[in-house]
């Protein structure tokens, strides 16, 4: 039997897909399960467990074969995934899950409170190469109250707890014995996922196939396979020869290069937010800098939408703070000032700054304002970025000079040793709001991340209090006040939060754009029978 | 000649060593750890954690401690684990090697089988129509940009005519077929970028193939049987070719140690996991013990190809092996 | 007679020009691109530098020859001043590689003993290194600027010339016109300069001729893996690595580059050969 392929679609197949599409899920009949879905990727995985994935590639795989205690669902509400409930104690010191019954580890064994310990005494440990300890640092204790039932204690009250325990939980039964950190465990995963771990051939390919005993409901989606392919462009041919289902575009591949009648018809393009944003930040140490003005001066001078309308083709919004417009901590109130490069200019006249010398370039003290601006290489959109940032400041009067640094040296010469003028960077965050990382005036030792510098005293104590807080409306009025504190001293201009872009083949239903991604119900996808194109491998 | 083996033989061994040693200054001196790769910017990783991971790895040891570590392990053939996955540098290059030493034993082989024929007809009529028009054609593989040749190949063949696939090794399906159809299913997924890599190099082969032909039928014994009458061929083929392979079988032996090494650009356009792809992600990750174990191979083999020439040349050539006069 | 490198020089051009019409094509390529190097501020129709984004991938028109790119850039003007780079990076690695490689080569050749044994062993090691390694590693190491990548290039490949020049000069050595020379007691230093080295120059002209095609090449690659010349400076090399990912809608913008790189090194390549020809002829 040959795997079936289609790639014409008659009109009339195309209109019941339109009108199944526009129906909701429930009405349907149990979809039929089988087929594949391929993803593209830039990179192979290194290691299959939680704790130990930092790549995006292993990160994307462990997310499919383990669970966390908490998830977070389309609406960016925290629910329960492997914890049916929890409850925080008033005083904020503890947090107590009670584990879903009846759900099984890939090899048949129960997942229990045991194995929640277990996951946590490994992420302190200091012999495994977890870099997530420090979200654990504050757990003074974890006790397995029954097997089902894990209290966390901690020393101080820590919000952002919650979302810690996203983190997939891993089995002890099987690695107790084990050293985390060579074994073989890393390349032949089990979990307790909607997926199973299949094969893994190095630097090609990854396979994982539905897990018929998943607690929630065995995926329609039969095979999951991550194929590894290094060059965008190759990755895009692909695209057109149908042998990749899911793959993220550029903006310019969505606007420009997918809008052939093949891909119209046999594609779909989805666009949401993702979730953080790219920035301008200022070295505060710099006297050029340290002056707020300055800083303003470039907020208004910088404009934002022509970088969104030329580098993103308009697919992004304009940033004012550190937060996207889909967080609960966002400020709607605050909003981006239109670029005015008068009033720019009047600032830094203000700062002492202005054409003396009529060379077309601001000057102070005889000394021209000129700065470097440096980023990474290897990311086209943040390339296009600089050079229009350098021109847009260069109609203000300031001299700015582009310098594109390869990664390692990038994080090791420049931005831990502080040694740079302005960076042109981007943040991706998790979901909860706290930034105390990145703004908290203790965090600016070489290799944290507070590297520009910044010490508020007012943000450092909201920082401090957001943390230490649990509900949700108080720490929201905590965290907008933070973004309004950055959007008005800008030790960063907050430039946009881009949008992510995947491109999936058409006969996968049930697919919508949220703004967690359009794969967190990827267990309820599925494809019609007669649509199927990859053959099943086991009889079920 | 035994006497000459060794002396060679231990002259490699200095070589060796400063081989291993500007490569791990080298890897060094380039700013950046190890376990950047790992944390990536991560907000979620502390600067604690880092420096936990980089004690674990052997890194905050002093420089020479950790490259006498390092000899001493590859002298028991240990090369030591990779910092990115953990796992041993040998599995690593075992699992990469197959696939470089197919695809470039295939490109030799057709190298070889198209180039010297190219060459040595081509000598015949130097400056004629077929000479100038293979010397272009062999030329335009040897200066165009090898990915851009490689993206074209695959714009063309493989999206435009759907003739072949755009890139990998298998087809998704590959391990429900049979062991004949599966080597077939490889062979077709290698058909370009074999096909692109020869076309690369032919030029190099078919020149030296063309002068050294060019050079053998201007000797007096080519003369001396074209005045006897022989048939062209006979005198082309009996007493040409002969002589203008010698030199042609020293380089094979030179490309001996090319084998194992892979083309990162190539292997990056076709999405093949082989050693080329191997060492640049090594690089750019700052994983040195797999940067240091691949150099330190290649170098040998390298070393080990130069010598091996040297001696089939000494052997074949009766001038050199009947004494030295020296 | 005493050798007249100049007149010998001369004779031989004229008799490879004659008889070598691929070499010649290649030369009056190469004179053609020399031309348009040093003519590009006034050739290209755009400044390469401007930006223009409403105009982004426009196909090639008659406003734009050779249409424009993502950021709304004359590709043709680009590809003008692109030349410049290419050429410069070419000239420039290759005489960092010709100097150092005759220099080692021939003090190697003429002092010969523990020297030469000592400078064949240091070229020995760095042949045996992949040139990748040293490449990529000292371009991360150094930032990719161009005038890291011209260093790195020439020192990266001088050791064929290093040895090209060895081997002329431990066969020139025992020739009678050094002997004669030593003889009249010419010091080491003229015998180097007046005597070995014109004559030892000849394999050494097809080897630079056909290094400035390969270091046109190295950069190209270099920029595929993002360790090129860094945008927005236009070199042939970045032009095609960022049209590449455009491959799909806009063809010009991979075609056009690979071509001038293609032509370019395809000119050094077979102007190099008819030297060598032409060399061999004599």
């Amino acid at each position: 039997m040959r795997p079936r392929q289609r790639f014409a679609r008659d009109a009339a197949a195309a209109l019941a897909v339109s009108v199944m599409l526009s129906l909701p899920a429930a009405a349907q009949p149990e979809p039929a399960s089988g087929d594949a879905l391929i993803v593209s990727s830039i990179g192979d995985a290194s290691r299959l467990l939680p704790i130990l994935a930092t790549d995006s590639a292993s990160g994307d795989i462990v997310g499919l074969l383990f669970n966390g205690l908490l998830k977070y669902n389309e609406r960016l509400e925290i629910v329960g995934d492997l914890a049916e409930s929890w409850t925080v104690s008033p005083d904020g010191l503890t947090i107590t899950f009670v584990l879903r019954p009846n759900v099984r580890w890939h090899d048949g064994e129960p997942v229990t409170a045991e194995d929640v310990r277990f996951t946590y005494e490994k992420l302190i440990d200091p012999t495994v190469l977890t870099p997530y300890s420090s979200s654990y640092q504050l757990i003074d204790s974890v006790e397995v109250l029954d097997p089902l039932t894990v209290r966390v204690r901690y020393r101080e009250p820590f919000a952002p707890a919650l979302e810690s325990w996203m983190m997939g939980i891993i089995p002890k039964h099987l690695l107790e014995q084990e050293d985390l950190n060579t074994t073989s465990f890393l390349r032949r995963p089990i979990g307790m996922g909607p997926y199973r771990f299949r094969r893994w051939k190095t630097g090609e390919l990854i396979e994982l196939i539905a897990n018929p005993d998943y607690f929630e409901h065995r995926p329609f989606i039969d095979r999951y396979l991550y194929r590894v392919i290094p060059d965008q462009a190759t990755s895009f041919l692909e695209l057109l020869t149908g042998r990749v289902d899911l793959a993220g575009l550029s903006p310019l591949q969505y606007r420009r290069q997918t809008d052939t009648p093949y891909i119209r018809q046999s594609y779909r393009k989805f666009r949401y937010p993702s979730f953080g944003f790219t920035y301008v930040g200022y070295n505060l140490q710099d006297a050029r800098f340290a002056d707020r003005r300055v800083r303003q001066a470039f907020n208004l001078a910088i404009d934002k939408q022509a970088l969104i309308d030329g580098v993103l083709f308009g697919l992004g919004a304009a940033a004012t703070g550190p937060y996207p417009q889909e967080s609960w901590a966002y400020d709607p109130s605050i909003q981006p000032p239109p670029p005015d490069r008068e009033a720019a200019r009047a600032l830094l006249a203000e700062a002492g700054w202005s054409d003396h010398d009529g060379d077309g370039v601001l000057d102070r003290d005889g000394r021209p304002f000129q700065f470097t601006l440096i980023t990474n290489q290897g990311n086209e959109v943040r390339r296009q970025v600089a050079e229009l940032v350098q021109q847009q400041l260069a109609a203000l009067g300031v001299d700015v000079r582009i310098r594109i640094i390869e990664w390692s040296s990038f994080v090791h010469e420049f931005i831990d040793k502080r040694r740079f003028e302005a960076v042109l960077l981007g943040w991706s965050l998790s979901r909860d709001p706290d930034l105390y990382d990145l703004f908290h005036s203790s965090k600016i030792r070489e290799g944290e991340y507070n590297f520009v510098g910044y010490a508020s005293p007012e943000v450092d104590r909201l920082l401090e209090d957001g943390r230490r807080v649990f509900d949700q409306k108080e720490r929201q009025r905590i965290y907008r006040k933070v973004h309004q504190h950055l959007a008005e001293d800008a030790p960063y201009t907050f430039l946009f939060v881009p949008e992510a872009l995947p491109i999936l083949h058409a006969r996968f239903r049930n697919v919508a754009a949220t703004p967690i991604g359009i794969t967190y119900n990827l267990i309820d996808w599925h494809v019609p029978p007669a649509e199927q194109r990859y053959r099943r491998l086991t009889p079920r | 000649m035994t006497g000459y083996l060794l002396r060679r033989l231990a002259g490699l061994v200095p070589v060796l060593l400063g081989i291993t040693l500007i490569s791990f200054s080298v890897m060094k001196l380039a700013p950046g750890e190890p376990t950047d790769a790992s944390l990536q910017f991560n907000p979620k990783a502390s600067l604690e954690a880092r420096e936990r991971m980089e004690k674990l790895l052997g890194l905050d040891q002093p420089l020479h401690r950790q490259y006498l570590r390092w000899l001493g392990r590859v002298a028991r053939m240990d090369f030591d684990r990779s910092f990115r996955d953990g796992r041993l540098v040998t599995e690593h290059v075992l699992e990469r090697l197959p696939v470089t030493v197919t695809i470039n034993v295939a490109a030799l082989f057709l190298v070889f089988g198209i180039a010297v024929p190219l060459g040595v007809f081509a000598a015949v009529r130097p400056g004629g129509a077929f000479d100038r028009l293979t010397t272009v054609l062999v030329f335009i593989g040897y200066s165009a940009p090898g990915f851009w040749l490689a993206l074209l190949a695959i714009a063309w063949f493989g999206v435009t005519l759907h003739w072949f696939p755009v890139s990998g090794l298998h087809s998704i399906d590959a391990e429900t077929m049979g062991l004949l159809r599966r080597g077939l299913d490889v062979a077709w997924h290698l058909i370009l970028p074999v096909g692109v890599m020869t076309f690369v190099g032919l030029a190099g082969l078919s020149r030296y193939a063309r002068s050294g032909m060019m050079e053998v039928l201007r000797q007096d014994y080519i003369r001396t049987a074209r005045a006897k009458g022989l048939p062209e061929r006979r005198v082309l083929f009996r007493h040409g070719l002969g002589n203008a392979l010698l030199p042609i079988i020293t380089i094979l032996g030179l490309s001996l140690p090319d084998l194992i090494a892979g083309s990162v650009v190539m292997e990056t356009v076709f999405s093949i996991p082989g050693m080329g792809r191997l060492f640049y992600d090594a690089v750019m990750a700052r994983d040195q013990n797999v940067v240091m174990a691949l150099v330190t191979i290649g170098a040998l083999l390298t070393l080990l190809g130069n010598l091996l020439a040297d001696l089939a040349y000494a052997y074949a050539d009766p001038r050199i092996r009947v004494g030295s006069a020296r | 007679m005493t050798t007249a490198p100049s007149k010998k020089c001369q004779a031989l051009f004229k008799s490879a020009w004659h008889s070598n019409r691929l070499a010649a094509t290649g030369a009056a390529v190469l004179l053609v691109l020399a031309a348009v190097a040093v003519l590009a501020p006034w050739l290209a129709p755009y400044d390469p530098l401007a930006v223009n984004l409403p105009e982004a991938l426009l196909a090639p028109s008659p406003a734009h020859w050779l249409g424009t790119d993502q950021l709304g850039r004359d590709v043709l003007s680009r590809l003008i001043f692109g030349s410049r780079i290419s050429l410069l990076i070419g000239f420039i690695a290759v005489g960092v590689a010709v100097v150092v490689g005759t220099v080692v080569g021939l003090l190697a050749g003429y002092a010969g003993g523990r020297l030469d044994a000592i400078l064949m062993r240091v070229v020995d090691t760095m042949l045996a290194f992949p040139s990748i390694f040293l490449l990529l590693a000292v371009i991360a190491i150094l930032e990719p600027n161009i005038y890291n990548i011209m260093a790195v290039i020439g020192l990266t490949s001088w050791m064929g010339v290093a040895r090209l020049v060895r081997a002329e000069i431990l066969s020139l050595k025992e020739r009678e016109f050094v002997l004669a020379a030593r003889a009249l007691g010419a010091s080491p230093l003229r015998l180097m300069a007046r005597h070995l080295l014109p004559n030892a120059m000849g394999p050494v002209l097809v080897a630079a001729t056909l290094g400035v095609g390969g270091a046109i090449l190295t950069e190209s690659v270099l920029s595929y893996l993002g360790l090129g010349v860094q945008p927005p400076t236009p070199s042939w090399g970045n032009i095609l690595n960022e049209g590449r990912v455009a491959l799909g809608v806009a063809w010009w913008l991979t075609l056009s580059p690979g071509l001038c790189i293609l032509v370019t090194v395809l000119a050094f390549n077979l102007l190099g050969e008819g030297i060598r020809d032409g060399l061999a002829r004599r």
